[in-house]
């Protein structure tokens, strides 16, 4: 569903807290990592081929498949990147291209524009495939598949700030001149002012997030912006708009750091 | 310096004296001052002991004065001296202070002129100086001759007169077998280094004799000299009563030390003998990057001994396996200074340090081992790499 910004709560991702079996990691490595969503994280194969099983204790369904770090060679159709399920799901996943500073671009797919039947994304078996990539594999430690999709409504698109913050170590003499050492890490958040009448559901999104230990995702599905993998802010606030039944919630949203390049 | 023990004899053969036996236990330093006509003696002691000569003064025809030294001599509990000479009389003079001989001093007067005789002027380079005279005149008697530091008032006045500060008379030889050589002998230490010119007088009235005088001069070991009790701290001090092995209580509540007894009496043992560590990388071409720390502990578990190696970066780092143990998470915050001592302030050998902050929230590893683990003596490891040594 283009055109609307998508979110999901912390208690969305179907795949929380399940250590994926399949193609073991090279030693000191562990498939437990996928599970911690810490993007930073890391997992690393000694293979180019890799297959990931998460195992449900029920059948669930899956509506939007976030990657934010890993190491898969770009393209769109077909990818190195396969995801299929036990009821019959089988999609080839759009691998975007890094970003200019060599981090990844977070791989984001909607699974209901993809696969439109929900019975056939309703499974208790997930399977996330990496095919022939240029280089063996490493993946961040953040793999999940949110369901319900969660469309944010109204949408925050008209009138949002983007800001992004470059890890570094900086010292600035009495001369003004910088020494600069580039921590090659980077952290992005989106501040947006939502104006809705839905005070109950955008609040149980903070507070899902549980006070930014179970990240959730915001995607506003914007030329320039993907989707980003992280937490609200600590504070909360809804100012009511005097006569009427609107709030106007002010949304900083802050994507959980990718570590540094892969 | 102090005045152990004395003794003086005269002849009575006319040819040689022997001294009754004396206690120099603890001796450093023995004087000898032998007197008689012609100033040519030999003395020996019963220990075996040699004597260093020094010059002897003469003032013919009856008027001979030597002395002798012994630094350091072997020690006895009955030790007798005897010289040989002219008629002689001898005075041994035993001292408690190790030292050397620094100088020596004498003149001769002829009869007739007057009753003084300066022995000559000693000028000590470094204080603490014992001087030793003596005195001979060609009478009868010695007539209480006076020693006393030449510039200072004779005062008579004060019994017993013949000992004149920083002088002191020791012993007064009087006619010797019927021969006109008596004599006397005196000693004084003085803290100084002024110079010191040992003069003899005869106050009273037995004429003009012809005389002799030596003084001899030796420095002394000074007693080291306390310093003074440091001001009181302004603070309270009740801890210093709990301070028994040294390092515990206040600033400025203990003496530094004072009443430390080692518990550990036996070797040291060696200082382990480390190879020179690898060559790092070198930095060259990497202007404006960064390098990633990481540390290394090796947890040695209690008591199967097995060692777990612990990584914990600043940001998670995904090393190759084989690459200094591969993957380590993130949790480490900080790292302090690495300080190296050579030595503790009694002499021990002490370990480097370093201080290490790291958060355990990600999987409270620490806190786990902590349950039934300790991490003293565990080895920790602080490394550096840039990323590109870490490819």
């Amino acid at each position: 569903m283009a055109d609307v910004t998508i979110y999901a709560r912390g208690g969305d991702n179907i795949l929380d807290g399940i250590t994926p079996t399949g193609t073991a990691p090279s030693s000191t490595y562990a498939l437990s990592a996928l599970a911690l969503m810490q993007p930073a994280a890391r997992v690393r194969w000694g293979a180019s081929t890799v297959s990931l099983v998460f195992a449900l204790g029920s059948s669930l369904r899956g509506d939007v498949l976030v990657i934010p770090a890993h190491n898969l060679d770009a393209g769109t159709s077909p990818t190195v990147l396969t995801l299929t399920n036990g009821a019959g799901l089988s999609l080839s996943v759009p691998v975007p291209a890094d970003q200019a500073n060599g981090l990844p671009a977070t791989i984001v797919l909607d699974l209901v524009e993809a696969e439109p039947n929900p019975t056939t994304r309703t499974s208790n078996s997930w399977t996330l495939t990496i095919t022939s990539n240029s280089v063996n594999v490493t993946l961040g430690g953040a793999i999940a598949i949110f369901g319900p999709q969660r469309i944010l409504d109204p949408d925050i698109r008209w009138g949002y700030t983007v800001r992004e913050e470059a890890g570094q170590v900086i010292t600035r003499n009495d001369y003004l001149t910088r020494y600069v050492v580039n921590l090659r890490t980077y952290e992005r958040s989106i501040v947006a002012s939502i104006r809705t009448t839905d005070l109950e559901g955008v609040r149980a999104w903070f507070h899902e997030n549980a006070a930014g230990s179970a990240p959730g995702l915001l995607w506003p599905q914007l030329t320039g912006l993907d989707a980003y993998l992280g937490i609200w802010e600590p504070q909360f606030e809804a100012v009511n708009v005097e006569g009427t039944e609107y709030y106007d919630i002010r949304l900083t949203f802050t994507e959980l750091s990718k570590g540094k390049p892969i | 310096m102090a005045l152990l023990a004395q003794v003086h004899a005269q002849s009575t053969n006319g040819t040689d004296a022997t001294t009754a036996a004396i206690d120099i236990t603890g001796a450093e330093i023995v004087v000898v001052f032998v007197g008689d006509k012609f100033g040519a003696s030999l003395i020996s002691d019963s220990l075996g002991n040699t004597y260093e000569a020094r010059s002897a003064y003469v003032n013919l025809p009856d008027s001979g004065l030597q002395g002798w030294y012994a630094i350091a001599p072997t020690t006895g509990t009955a030790v007798t001296w005897t010289v040989t000479g002219d008629v002689p009389w001898v005075s041994v003079l035993v001292f408690d202070n190790a030292g050397a001989f620094i100088a020596e001093s004498g003149a001769s007067a002829p009869a007739g002129v007057t009753n003084l005789i300066k022995s000559g002027t000693i000028t000590p380079s470094s204080p603490g100086v014992l001087y030793v005279s003596a005195y001979l005149n060609d009478t009868d008697a010695a007539g209480v001759a006076i020693c006393y530091k030449d510039g200072n008032t004779v005062d008579v006045s004060l019994p017993p007169y013949w000992s004149q500060p920083p002088f002191q008379t020791v012993h007064q030889h009087l006619q010797v077998n019927l021969q006109h050589h008596s004599g006397a002998v005196a000693y004084a230490v003085d803290v100084t280094s002024d110079p010191m010119n040992a003069s003899w007088v005869i106050p009273f009235s037995v004429g003009f004799p012809a005389r002799v005088a030596m003084t001899m001069a030796f420095v002394a070991t000074l007693a080291p000299v306390p310093l003074p009790t440091p001001p009181a701290p302004q603070i309270n001090c009740t801890p210093q009563s709990n301070v028994g092995n040294g390092g515990k209580g206040a600033a400025g509540c203990n003496t530094g030390g004072v009443g430390f007894v080692p518990s550990y009496t036996g070797p040291w043992g060696d200082v382990p003998d480390h190879d020179d560590p690898d060559e790092g990388e070198t930095l060259t071409g990497k202007d404006g990057r960064g390098v990633e720390a990481w540390i290394e502990l090796n947890h040695i578990d209690y008591p199967s001994g097995d060692v777990t190696q612990i990584l914990r970066a600043q940001v998670p780092l995904d090393d190759p396996s084989d690459y200094e143990g591969g993957y380590k998470t993130d949790g480490l915050l900080a790292i302090g200074d690495v300080e190296h001592s050579l030595g503790n302030e009694r002499g021990g050998f002490e370990a480097a340090t370093v201080d290490v902050q790291l958060t355990d929230a990600r999987d409270d590893t620490f806190r786990d081992l902590a349950d039934d683990q300790e991490f003293e003596g565990d080895e920790l490891f602080v490394k550096l790499a840039s990323d590109e040594a870490r490819a």
